[in-house]
């Protein structure tokens, strides 16, 4: 498979009156054709203004990418000049929001916004551009596509538009899909809805996707690779089956631990992760996770563990073993 | 249209609405209600039936009576209406405009763009707006006179072209050049509030998440600015805009009564009024140089508040159900 996307050591703060917030702390990741990786974490974390900063969406001021690479495709979409990233965003970089209800513009039409990528990437035609519309309407499930150009985002329904924002997205046929929580705001009926749609439509046009979230029951049915982020830097990364089966990081431990499963016959009480996640007003020194890890050793005290592969389909960031509670 | 029958619904537009249409029907019908001599070289220039000092009132000749000068008032009132409304919505229109863009893009950028672009907005906003006009007026009128202004003739000639439909090719008529000094003065004073409320409202509007989403499928800045933000921001401008319409006209009443704007004998309001200026003290006996285009002037203004307002009722969703106050 080819690469098409390698982020490496991206790194992003923002500068606020209180000082200057570290919300991306060297994340690298890398992206097959084709591929699913999924992104999970707590809120903050820095999931969404990781892929944000990679895609030059962050708002500077305050924002700034202050380090890192980000190849698509072999170019740096971080030293793109303005033109040329405007030219990747939409057409062959496409994003799904968490929030369908804000996401279109309250005064113009479904279609008119749902074919406006080919209006500025393909130069299409009014008349051209609605039929591609049309059809991806149709592709995503909206009943009589044709008809609803003309309506406008209040018409829809929040899953209807949840559909009508991944249209948005597939129309000019991105190699890449990023998708920042896009079920979240929905009801779990529609999410599954949008999963299996996703999964269909991945399946038909092949594109790769990052898919963002914190429900890690989601992520288990749609992607090939999970990364787990906490406090700005991925802490663990694995093949999914790998990462549920045996996850290695306290902190991937504490989150499977906290979710109800379907296949578990006793009662057992969900285990909540005691504290809070840091605020990162420096740059970690230590472990983000330290102050609210139970395997904590002085190790964890002096220095941030950086990502190490335990085998080639297995990463953590941890120094301690959670199978035997000592370092590696 | 959901917007026009509410409109209709509500008392006090509705009557603001025929105030307006009755406007318009004159101004449409002026040369039916009040026939322009075949000589005319200008039909905005009021007839005289004589040149005697003394004012008449109403007679059957002169339904509203003649001003000094037997200048026929019905014939001025009539024709005023034009003036009224090409003059009311051309600067309202011109003014808009510079505010719109203005405001659109210090909102926008932000930055030092917005902190020069206000800061000239404030020194704009420094001067008393009445003086202001008055002073440029009058300075404008003299730079014309004597005809060494290329620029301000740019400007002149595509107000012209605007006001009175008349090509650039062609010279400034002097009739016109007050008129359209007047109005250059207003303009140069009246944009602000409009940039400054159209900023506030790009301010806010630009943090919702489909100005995002316009920049994430790859839109140009002016794209994103001007069809996905401004469409949402305007509609504050717009109400402020048709509210202004009669209040420019007030201004420029002014301006005429002070003998700055419309030449004496065009039609034009406010400089009807000021023929009244002479007979001040004996006003009770020569009311009829006041009361009409007193009348229609207070008529015209009422008419673009009561419309303002409804557009501001209906166009605001916070104001919403709230009845008419």
């Amino acid at each position: 498979m080819t690469e098409i996307l390698s982020v490496q050591g991206l790194e992003t703060q923002f500068r606020t009156r209180e000082g200057i917030v570290h919300a991306v702390n060297g994340v690298s990741f890398n992206l097959d054709e084709g591929e699913t990786l999924g992104i999970v974490g707590e809120s903050g974390c820095g999931k969404s203004v990781s892929v944000m900063s990679m895609l030059r969406l962050i708002p500077s001021p305050p924002g700034q990418v202050v380090a890192g690479k980000a190849l698509y495709q072999g170019k740096d979409l971080l030293k793109m000049t303005d033109d040329e990233i405007r030219h990747v965003r939409g057409a062959q970089i496409s994003m799904v929001f968490q929030d369908p209800m804000t996401f279109f513009n309250p005064v113009l039409t479904i279609g008119k916004q749902v074919s406006e990528p080919l209006e500025i990437h393909n130069g299409m035609n009014k008349k051209m551009a609605y039929e591609r519309a049309a059809k991806v309407l149709e592709m995503v499930g909206i009943p009589k596509a044709k008809e609803r150009l003309e309506d406008y985002p209040h018409q829809f329904s929040g899953g209807m538009r949840q559909r009508v924002m991944i249209a948005m997205a597939l129309i000019t046929n991105p190699q890449l899909l990023i998708a920042d929580e896009p079920t979240t705001a929905l009801d779990v009926t529609i999410q599954a809805q949008i999963v299996e749609l996703v999964q269909r439509l991945r399946e038909e046009l092949g594109m790769a996707i990052i898919w963002i979230t914190h429900d890690l029951g989601i992520i288990a049915g749609l992607a090939k690779r999970v990364a787990v982020m906490y406090g700005g830097c991925i802490v663990e990364e694995a093949e999914v089956k790998e990462l549920y089966a045996n996850p290695m990081h306290p902190y991937t431990r504490g989150l499977l631990g906290s979710l109800p499963r379907m296949d578990e016959s006793d009662h057992r009480r969900l285990v909540s992760i005691d504290g809070m996640p840091p605020i990162l007003m420096e740059k970690p020194k230590s472990c983000p996770f330290l102050s609210r890890c139970t395997y904590a050793v002085d190790h964890c005290k002096t220095e941030n563990p950086a990502l190490k592969s335990l085998s080639p389909n297995h990463k953590v960031a941890c120094w301690v073993d959670p199978n035997t509670g000592r370092e590696f | 249209m959901d917007v026009v029958r509410r409109l209709l619904k509500n008392p006090t537009s509705l009557l603001g609405i025929i105030l307006l249409l009755g406007f318009v029907f004159v101004a449409i019908a002026a040369p039916v209600i009040a026939p322009p001599a075949k000589s005319s070289r200008n039909v905005y220039l009021i007839p005289r039936d004589g040149f005697g000092n003394q004012p008449k009132p109403p007679n059957e000749k002169h339904i509203m009576g003649t001003t000094e000068g037997q200048y026929d008032i019905l014939y001025g009132v009539v024709w005023g209406t034009r003036t009224a409304f090409r003059v009311g919505i051309v600067i309202t229109l011109i003014t808009t405009l510079i505010g719109l863009i203005i405001g659109s893009l210090a909102g926008f950028y932000g930055g030092w763009v917005d902190e020069v672009l206000m800061r000239i907005t404030e020194v704009f906003l420094v001067f008393p707006f009445l003086l202001a006009a008055i002073t440029l007026t009058s300075v404008l009128q003299t730079v014309y006179g004597r005809g060494e202004a290329n620029f301000l003739v740019v400007l002149a000639k595509g107000l012209a072209l605007l006001t009175f439909g008349q090509s650039p090719a062609k010279d400034l008529d002097p009739i016109q050049i007050q008129i359209l000094t007047g109005m250059l003065a207003i303009i140069v004073f009246g944009w602000m509030t409009y940039a400054r409320v159209i900023r506030g409202n790009i301010l806010s509007v630009k943090e919702y998440e489909y100005a995002l989403a316009a920049r994430l499928i790859g839109a140009s800045d002016m794209r994103i600015l001007f069809r996905h933000l401004l469409p949402n921001a305007v509609f504050p401008v717009l109400v402020l805009a048709s509210m202004d319409i009669g209040s420019y006209v007030l201004t420029f009443a002014a301006l005429s009564f002070l003998g700055l704007g419309a030449q004496r004998g065009y039609a034009d309001w406010g400089q009807m009024i000021s023929f009244a200026r002479s007979w001040i003290p004996s006003l009770g006996q020569y009311w009829f140089i006041v009361v009409y285009p007193g009348l229609a002037i207070i008529l015209f203004v009422l008419a673009w508040n009561l419309v303002g307002d409804a557009l501001r009722d209906v166009l605001d969703p916070r104001m919403r159900g709230r009845g008419n106050d």
